[in-house]
């Protein structure tokens, strides 16, 4: 009983941590909005980020955001230029967004304090 | 999700470019084979397509398709860690011996090619014939074997073990160690681990090897016997004999051993070498003196390293004329 407790209390206090990647893949399906699938999303970060992720690594960090629950996923019609496939469309959920301001506020408490001269220039 | 892969399957069939036909398919069956979900699969293959049209509009059919090829490669280990994650443990423990065993794989290959050897599988003799070792030494002698795998890759010796068995009463130690007090045939069996096998010790020992100081051949002449004589502590003469005749200039003179085992002694170039002959723990020296052949004794001076071949019958008396020889000759 003791052990379901501090379970319970683990899992509602702690929220889902988030690697760089992870941040950077949920902000891309925030930006991209309605065209935000694995391709779209590939393209944005390497963009952003200058990395160039192989179509695997986006999808597994896709795939890990939906499994905490940042992100939720439905399948489109078939596209020919897909070869016949449909394009795997994610939405942000309640959660995700959540992790997004959560992760905003973190980064400002870290750089709170620092001097502005240390700062980087606003793109 | 699997049934709405496979219902897409005929429009998928339709749209297919001509890339698909051939790395797609292959593609599509490592997804499969590493277990990825299929809607996950869907959804890699379907950007990895669109993709691949964009860029051979772009750069040409021939780069695109390099592009998809490594891509597709690139993303063999994520898909991999993603079905590792999303499988249940059964499938999961699968998984993860295939990966162990693609990851061992070339370490086993390695090692089975360079310093892979199997088990022990046989013992061989490594003086004498497999069977038989001939003994002519009178000291202590360590008896050698050679432990060969199934392949015939010689493997280290860890130890194998020796018992006198029959025959003449010889001391045989368990390491192998022999003493040939006296001439006879004994058996001895050597043993690693389940291996045995027997050996037929041959004890022939040789106190003497007696040989002439002196050989003097020549070039294109007659090829004999290197002479020397290997005796017994009777005086008797030993015939079964393990050894090694070496000559120091080889481009004086050489010893070729024929298929009955006869040492040859032949001469090359005129000069003078020493021959050893080393018979168990005895050996003999000979110097030996090569001689070109000349037609006519008359003008030979010493130190030309010439010969004449003369033949005399009884009663019979030559005479040349030589030069003189220096005073210390």
């Amino acid at each position: 009983m003791q052990s379901s407790y501090l379970f319970y209390i683990l899992t509602v206090m702690s929220a889902p941590s988030l690697g760089t990647l992870e941040l950077a893949a949920l902000l891309a399906v925030a930006r991209l909005a309605d065209d935000a699938y694995g391709l779209a999303v590939r393209r944005d970060l390497a963009e952003r980020t200058g990395r160039d992720l192989s179509v695997g690594a986006v999808y597994t960090t896709l795939q890990r955001l939906e499994d905490k629950g940042l992100l939720r996923s439905h399948a489109s019609a078939p596209i020919p230029v897909r070869g016949g496939r449909s394009r795997r469309h994610y939405t942000i959920t309640g959660a995700g967004t959540r992790a997004i301001r959560e992760a905003e506020r973190h980064t400002a408490s870290i750089w709170a304090g620092v001097r502005t001269t240390l700062r980087p220039k606003p793109a | 999700m699997r049934a709405s892969f496979a219902s897409r399957a005929a429009a998928r069939v339709r749209a297919r470019s001509s890339v698909e036909d051939g790395i797609a398919s292959k593609v599509e069956c490592l997804l499969e084979a590493l277990g990825a979900d299929p809607a996950f699969a869907d959804a890699v293959l379907g950007d990895l397509t669109e993709e691949h049209a964009r860029r051979a509009a772009r750069d040409g059919a021939r780069t695109a398709r390099w592009w998809y090829v490594g891509e597709a490669l690139r993303s063999a280990p994520h898909l991999l860690a993603s079905a590792v994650r999303h499988a249940s443990w059964r499938r999961r423990a699968r998984l993860s011996a295939y990966i162990a065993a693609v990851l061992l794989a070339p370490a086993v290959a390695v090692i089975a090619l360079f310093g892979g050897n199997g088990l022990p599988a046989q013992l061989v003799a490594d003086m004498g014939s497999a069977a038989d070792i001939v003994v002519n030494n009178v000291r202590p002698v360590q008896l050698a074997m050679r432990v060969l795998d199934a392949a015939g890759h010689v493997l280290p010796d860890t130890g194998v073990r020796y018992r006198w068995s029959a025959g003449v009463p010889v001391p045989v130690s368990s390491t192998g160690v022999v003493t040939c007090t006296q001439p006879g045939d004994a058996t001895v069996h050597a043993s690693l681990g389940p291996l045995t096998t027997r050996l037929t010790l041959r004890c022939r020992p040789v106190l003497d090897v007696r040989a002439f100081r002196m050989l003097n051949i020549v070039v294109g002449g007659p090829v004999a016997e290197v002479p020397f004589l290997a005796v017994d502590a009777d005086g008797q003469r030993v015939t079964q004999l393990r050894g090694q005749i070496t000559v120091e200039d080889s481009s004086v003179a050489t010893v070729n051993v024929t298929a009955e085992g006869k040492q040859l002694l032949r001469a090359r170039a005129a000069g003078s070498t020493a021959l050893n002959v080393r018979i168990g723990d005895r050996d003999a020296h000979m110097e030996v003196h090569v001689y070109e052949r000349a037609s006519t004794p008359e003008g030979i001076r010493p130190g030309q390293h010439l010969a004449v071949p003369v033949q005399v019958r009884g009663g019979d008396m030559r005479q040349w004329r030589l030069a003189a020889s220096p005073e210390l000759y």
